[in-house]
């Protein structure tokens, strides 16, 4: 397969996918057992006729009269044509510029802390996994077990509490969305903190364990036998065949500055992505967690399609699977 | 591999005769307290099995309709099948076993389960491992006989006194021996879960993992038997050392403003909470909820993986091809949109049963998250598939699924463990986090919704307990599942330390962790 041939297969099956996603979650909520309309409706005071004539206004002005398939291509007619993802149930608002807002959020905190994060666990993995063994080494594992085994929920309460009872002022109860995000940048240090050791731990791990698979094949030990100094070893040769796995970690959790991690942005009041599709889903809001869906799986699904073009062209070894996290 | 042939050409009835006897006389005997225990924790588990099935009837029965009652019901008639099970596997597995030697045969009798029997003809090879002669004075350590033969491995434990040259005595008259080096051979190649686990066990983190799951375990116990025994009329009640978790310890020689974020005391162990619950007892009903939704979910979503990652390994071509493609399409989502759309179409479960609300969820996941493991087990599957003993016994005509049942199943034992520790640990954290969010009920004692009750309360940093003892919980369990499956991990194959097999499941993780 060509380049040009492999970028037109890959762009297929990102829509593939898509289409695939919102025809799930459509077919989900359609096929329930309960209709949400009739909880809509659940405080509404009147005989059993004028209550017939409110479920059937109510879901004439939802959009529920039509049959599922002619509301799965609307959604898409109205996306490509119009660029909109419809409007709430819960607040009337246009969708797509509630998710703007929410990401906007989200991208402060997270993109940020992505930024941080991705170089830092690449140089700490490098140096752990040359230094094997060593006490650095030792120690970092151990940190990561740490710090993996404890959510982030909890980590963000207790930074939190420690925050309140020495002053530091950088907590607040929670974010005013009317308010222009940039104008309180000092609230988003602890978010940004936690998400940067939280993340360094996981790439760290990854990035470590492939460095040392590399470190243990045969042209490595042929390179140390022909005398090369060790720096150059790790530099020059196994770092080059270690770059595939760096963009696969990179782009695996790259979404996670779009939608950001639910957790965290509860527990420090971020009106961020996540906490949008929570929301939405304690609201039975349908049209938002639906659009949030493909919002969401088309993010993921570019960066993926972005990072299999990569590692087509710079590993000839891959060059046969299609998909980057495929096994073998 | 040197083979060596001892055999005798003359037979002497008499002599066989003899030494039969003076066989019998050493071999049969048991350690009688070994028995005893066995015998005992045996019966017990059927005892139990017992209690469980009448409870459950009873509750069936009654004339109270309440909802958690008809589940606590079926509830405990599961549980009966499931002691009646293991009571069964105690003694099978480890319940002493009489070695009756006959002329041309052996006989293994066991107290409960089936007995044995075993031709000389197919014996290979017969080792006697003493035990220690520092602790040989106790009355548990006994000598173990292993008898390889030719398609299994015997390990009779509880013999009292064994002697190589009994046995030795009694086979070398009538069959041909082969040397020790093809026979253990056999017993190395049979015994890969053995040394697994005698690996394992070298492993300090390992087994510190080991000791938190289980003990968390107990407290689940703790938790089910207290949550059976309790009565439900509003009078406040002490079952087990538990306090009924939903009521409020106001009216009991407490004023209000005592009752209610009391710091932990001799009677309130960890506390209370902001409006006077004893934190303690909801701790630990919330672990015996955890574990239940942990456990049916962790082994709904690993029978979902082994049946798509056995099948598409033995199916090449079209069925594979399918399942492939499907689970591309599964990991293209981002894991968390799963998990708030299945809470978003469950709401309405969430007071009708406790914990099926999340229940459902897992159940839903478990049908969307396979791929990531069902990838792993393909893959080893199909690198074993490519080995030469299974061509071997390909050649000598087994079928599918007779090759699956006694060469790959044993074999990807420790992957399948570390899957399903992952999936229990992707499960807790998801349950406090849904639980944290406000996803929980009253009716479930879920350890994320106890830790946002200590926020209800304004002062939440002076009364720190509210906060400390769940996260606590919470980290503790994870931290243990962690140190477990890493453990299991490395050591399941030294290979396996780090390598590729492992990755995909890692970088899938990682996004999971996002909650």
């Amino acid at each position: 397969m060509r380049i040009g041939e492999f970028i037109v297969y890959r762009i297929w099956a990102l829509i593939m996918q898509l289409l695939g996603a919102v025809a799930l979650i459509f077919a989900l909520v359609e096929y329930l057992p309960y209709d949400p309309t009739l909880l809509f409706l659940f405080t509404f005071r009147g005989n059993d006729e004028e209550r017939t004539i409110a479920l059937k206004k109510l879901r004439h002005d939802l959009g529920l009269d039509v049959p599922v398939f002619q509301r799965y291509i609307n959604f898409f007619v109205a996306l490509f044509t119009e660029g909109s993802l419809g409007t709430s149930w819960s607040t009337g608002a246009e969708i797509s510029d509630m998710f703007i807002r929410a990401m906007t959020y989200s991208f402060i905190t997270f993109g940020v802390a992505f930024l941080i994060y991705t170089p830092l666990a690449l140089v700490l993995g490098i140096i752990a996994a040359s230094h094997k063994d060593s006490i650095f080494d030792y120690m970092m594992r151990v940190l990561t077990t740490l710090v993996y085994s404890v959510p982030p929920i909890i980590l963000g309460l207790w930074v939190i509490i420690y925050s309140i009872e020495s002053k530091w002022e950088l907590a607040p109860l929670s974010f005013d969305a009317r308010v222009d995000p940039f104008s309180d940048l000092k609230y988003f240090f602890l978010p940004i903190l936690i998400t940067v050791l939280i993340y360094t731990g996981f790439q760290f791990r990854l990035i470590r364990i492939h460095i040392l698979d590399v470190l243990r094949s045969n042209y490595i030990r042929t390179a140390r036998a022909k005398g090369l100094p060790e720096r150059k070893v790790i530099m020059k040769h196994a770092l080059r065949n270690t770059l595939p796995h760096f963009f696969t970690t990179i782009a695996v959790t790259f979404p996670i500055a779009f939608s950001g991690v639910v957790g965290l942005e509860i527990v420090f009041g971020i009106p961020g992505a996540g906490v949008l599709m929570v929301n939405s889903a304690l609201a039975f809001d349908w049209p938002v967690l639906i659009a949030g869906t493909a919002v969401f799986t088309t993010i993921n699904a570019i960066v993926l399609a972005i990072n299999d073009v990569i590692i087509y062209v710079i590993s000839p070894k891959q060059r046969n699977s299609v998909f980057a996290n495929k096994v073998r | 591999m040197s083979s060596e042939k001892i055999s005798v050409a003359s037979i002497d009835e008499k002599q066989i005769e003899q030494s039969e006897i003076s066989i019998k006389e050493h071999i049969h005997f048991k350690s009688k307290l070994y028995l005893w225990l066995i015998t005992t924790v045996g019966l017990s588990f059927y005892g139990y099995a017992g209690f469980f099935l009448i409870y459950g009837v009873a509750l069936l029965l009654s004339p109270v309709h309440r909802v958690p009652f008809r589940n606590l019901a079926i509830a405990s008639i599961i549980a009966t099948f499931i002691t009646i099970y293991i009571a069964r596997k105690i003694i099978i597995k480890f319940g002493a076993e009489d070695l009756h030697i006959h002329k041309n045969y052996l006989i293994l009798y066991n107290r409960f389960g089936r007995s044995r029997r075993i031709d000389k003809d197919d014996i290979l090879y017969i080792k006697i491992e003493k035990p220690n002669p520092m602790l040989e004075f106790l009355p548990l350590t006994s000598p173990k006989v292993i008898i390889v033969t030719y398609n299994q491995v015997l390990t009779i434990k509880s013999v009292k006194y064994a002697y190589k040259d009994d046995f030795l005595n009694y086979f070398e008259k009538e069959r041909v021996f082969y040397t020790d080096d093809f026979a253990l051979y056999f017993h190395r190649a049979q015994n890969s879960f053995a040394r697994f686990i005698l690996r394992f066990t070298q492993d300090t983190a390992g087994v510190i993992g080991l000791i938190i799951i289980i003990v968390f375990s107990f407290l689940a116990i703790w938790g089910a038997f207290a949550m059976m025994i309790s009565s439900t009329s509003p009078v406040y009640t002490h079952t087990l050392f538990l306090r009924n978790p939903e009521f409020l310890s106001y009216g009991l020689g407490y004023t209000w403003s005592e009752s209610v974020l009391r710091p932990p005391d001799r009677n309130f162990w960890f506390g209370t909470d902001f409006v006077g619950r004893d934190i303690f007892s909801r701790l630990i009903f919330g672990t015996t909820f955890t574990f239940m939704i942990a456990i049916t979910g962790s082994f709904l979503s690993i029978t979902f993986i082994l049946f798509f990652g056995l099948t598409s390994a033995f199916n090449e071509g079209l069925w594979d091809n399918f399942i492939m493609r499907v689970s591309d399409a599964l990991l293209s989502f981002p894991p968390f949109v799963f998990l708030i759309i299945f809470s978003a179409i469950s709401i309405p479960l969430r007071a009708a049963i406790p914990g099926g609300f999340f229940l459902a969820v897992y159940a839903g996941m478990s049908v969307v998250t396979w791929p990531a493991g069902a990838r792993i087990i393909r893959s080893n599957v199909k690198e074993l598939l490519e080995s030469e003993y299974i061509l071997a016994s390909k050649q000598l005509g087994a079928s599918k699924l007779k090759i699956m049942k006694d060469h790959i199943l044993p074999q990807i034992i420790p992957t399948t463990l570390v899957i399903l520790t992952y999936q229990i640990t992707d499960i807790i954290l998801g349950t406090t986090l849904l639980g944290y969010i406000g996803f929980g009920s009253e009716s479930t004692l879920i350890w994320g919704s106890d830790l946002s009750h200590s926020l209800f309360d304004l002062e939440f940093v002076k009364s720190w307990w509210t906060v400390f003892f769940p996260s606590l919980f919470i980290f503790l369990l994870v931290f243990g599942l962690t140190l477990f499956s890493d453990s299991v991990r490395d050591n399941m194959d030294p290979k396996m330390q780090g390598s590729k097999n492992s990755l995909p499941y890692e970088v899938r993780r990682e996004m999971e962790a996002m909650l």
